[in-house]
């Protein structure tokens, strides 16, 4: 049986995740945290868990073989917050930064083109974190932006705005594509 | 028409079981519902889902089904299912799927969740959990509050596990990766535990045709090594008056009865009796005597139920 470490996060790995949600998304997304633990599940990929205080005086008795607790809402790698689709969903009332499609290839993830975007009603840059939702507000997933809001209206409309990554939790198609 | 074949080995035959299994069929249940059982087994099961009321109304979702053409039917004493009549969309692979509106679960696979209907706030451990469709039900039920200790042998069902659990928005929830025959390790003790044992699978041929010859009579006497042990030591980490639901998708009574009966022996439960419809629990098969409060469990045929088959008992414990 294989053994997996699950443990608090540090003081240093707290900060690295809250300050990657207050900077791309704002104070307000910091609610997210409130009654919270972060715990995280050390590995070849570095798994970042959101557990409600309740469920992590438990954690705390169980010492051995923790698989999973309360809300995955990331990863770390190489000192950087990876913030990942239910992650996403939390933060997704909490923040303007929505960006929504009117196709679905970003489920099977595929690149969202400029085409395939709604008007938009914020500013963003090249980088930033975008979430991204479809037709009735469903939530679809998380991805970074290739370019700036202002360059949407001067570049061709097959132009890449989020890179799709099939390997990454990042579209909620992951669930069909790895889940199981 | 099938009536007309007349030997109900030759059918069984003809259909690919094994004949120890039609020998014990016909036991059970006699010839025509044997007959009626194996006709069953080749029907297709309609689709059935659970409407998830952790991510978002059941009212609404089945509003967002509509739009999208599916056609759904009531389902009796489960409020929060459907019976898929006719979907234009795969409906494993929605949007509102993929966002945990709703799931897809056979509809006498929900009850084992209700029968233990757990409340918010309490400590319920589910033995044996992947790939989670009772775990998620039961962390509905108790609207993410309380604490649920999802128990799981294999690392890679872990994972379907907690991809189910993510996806349908439970927050209560700690998968341990660990033998539920270890339990006791844990230094908990439970409010209510939920144990759907591994086993033969023989309630679910119609789902799985496979099943028809892939387990022979002494698989059956592994899984019931295996069943009272995890049973035995699932009642030893349930706090006095804590209840346990023990169910199986196995309609072999050494899988059910009997393990119940053995365990009855050494441990201090007593059985409860369930509001839900099936057949009670058999008093004997052929050289067993069960313990006679196993009238109380229910046995759901698949044809007679038109679902899956289970087998359902409900303790309490009493030190």
């Amino acid at each position: 049986m294989i053994k997996f470490t699950f443990r608090r996060a540090t003081n240093i790995e707290e900060s690295l995740v809250k300050n990657h949600i207050r900077v791309e998304f704002g104070n307000k997304a910091t609610q997210i945290f409130f009654q919270k633990k972060l715990w995280i599940k050390d590995g070849k990929i570095i798994e970042v868990f959101l557990v409600h205080e309740r469920l992590n005086d438990v954690m705390e008795e169980i010492n051995e073989n923790i698989y999973f607790a309360g809300i995955p809402i990331g990863s770390l790698w190489k000192n950087e917050f990876q913030l990942e689709i239910e992650g996403s969903l939390l933060i997704l009332p909490y923040t303007e930064k929505i960006i929504k499609v009117k196709t679905n290839q970003f489920l099977y993830g595929k690149n969202i083109f400029v085409e395939n975007i709604e008007p938009i009603k914020f500013n963003f840059n090249k980088g930033d974190c975008l979430i991204i939702t479809g037709k009735n507000s469903l939530h679809f997933g998380i991805g970074k932006a290739e370019i700036g809001s202002e360059e949407i209206g001067n570049v061709p409309s097959n132009t890449i705005l989020i890179k799709g990554l099939k390997n990454k939790p990042l579209d909620r198609g992951w669930y069909l594509r790895k889940g199981n | 028409m099938v009536e007309d074949l007349g030997d109900v080995h030759k059918l069984g035959k003809e259909l690919g079981y094994l004949p120890y299994m039609i020998d014990r069929y016909l036991s059970l249940l006699g010839e025509e519902e044997t007959i009626n059982l194996l006709s069953f087994n080749e029907t297709t099961l309609a689709q059935s889902i659970r409407l998830n009321s952790l991510r978002n109304p059941i009212e609404k979702t089945e509003e967002l089904l509509k739009q999208k053409q599916v056609i759904m039917e009531h389902v009796k004493n489960l409020p929060e299912a459907r019976k898929i009549i006719e979907s234009p969309i795969p409906i494993g692979a929605s949007e509102e799927y993929l966002n945990g509106y709703y799931t897809l679960q056979g509809l006498n696979s929900l009850f084992p969740s209700k029968i233990l209907n757990p409340k918010e706030g309490e400590l319920i451990a589910d033995l044996a959990a992947a790939p989670g469709g009772k775990t998620t039900h039961l962390a509905q039920i108790m609207k993410n509050k309380g604490t649920i200790i999802a128990l799981e042998i294999s690392a890679n069902r872990c994972r379907s596990l907690k991809s189910n659990l993510a996806r349908m928005g439970v927050k209560n929830t700690i998968i341990v990766n660990m033998d539920a025959q270890n339990i006791v390790t844990l230094g908990l003790k439970f409010d209510k535990i939920l144990l759907d044992a591994p086993c033969s699978g023989s309630g679910i041929i119609v789902t799985d045709s496979s099943r028809k010859s892939s387990k022979t009579i002494y698989d059956l006497f592994n899984y019931h090594k295996l069943q009272v042990s995890l049973l035995t030591n699932a009642i030893k980490v349930l706090k006095n008056q804590g209840e346990i639901v023990y169910s199986t998708c196995s309609l072999e009574p050494e899988e059910n009865e009997l393990v119940l009966t053995e365990v009855l022996k050494s441990t201090s439960v007593r059985i409860e009796e369930m509001e839900m419809v099936g057949d009670n629990g058999l008093e004997r098969f052929q050289t067993n005597e069960f313990h006679p409060d196993l009238i109380k469990a229910k046995r759901l045929y698949p044809h007679k139920s038109c679902g899956e088959g289970f087998f359902i008992v409900k303790m309490v414990k009493q030190e």
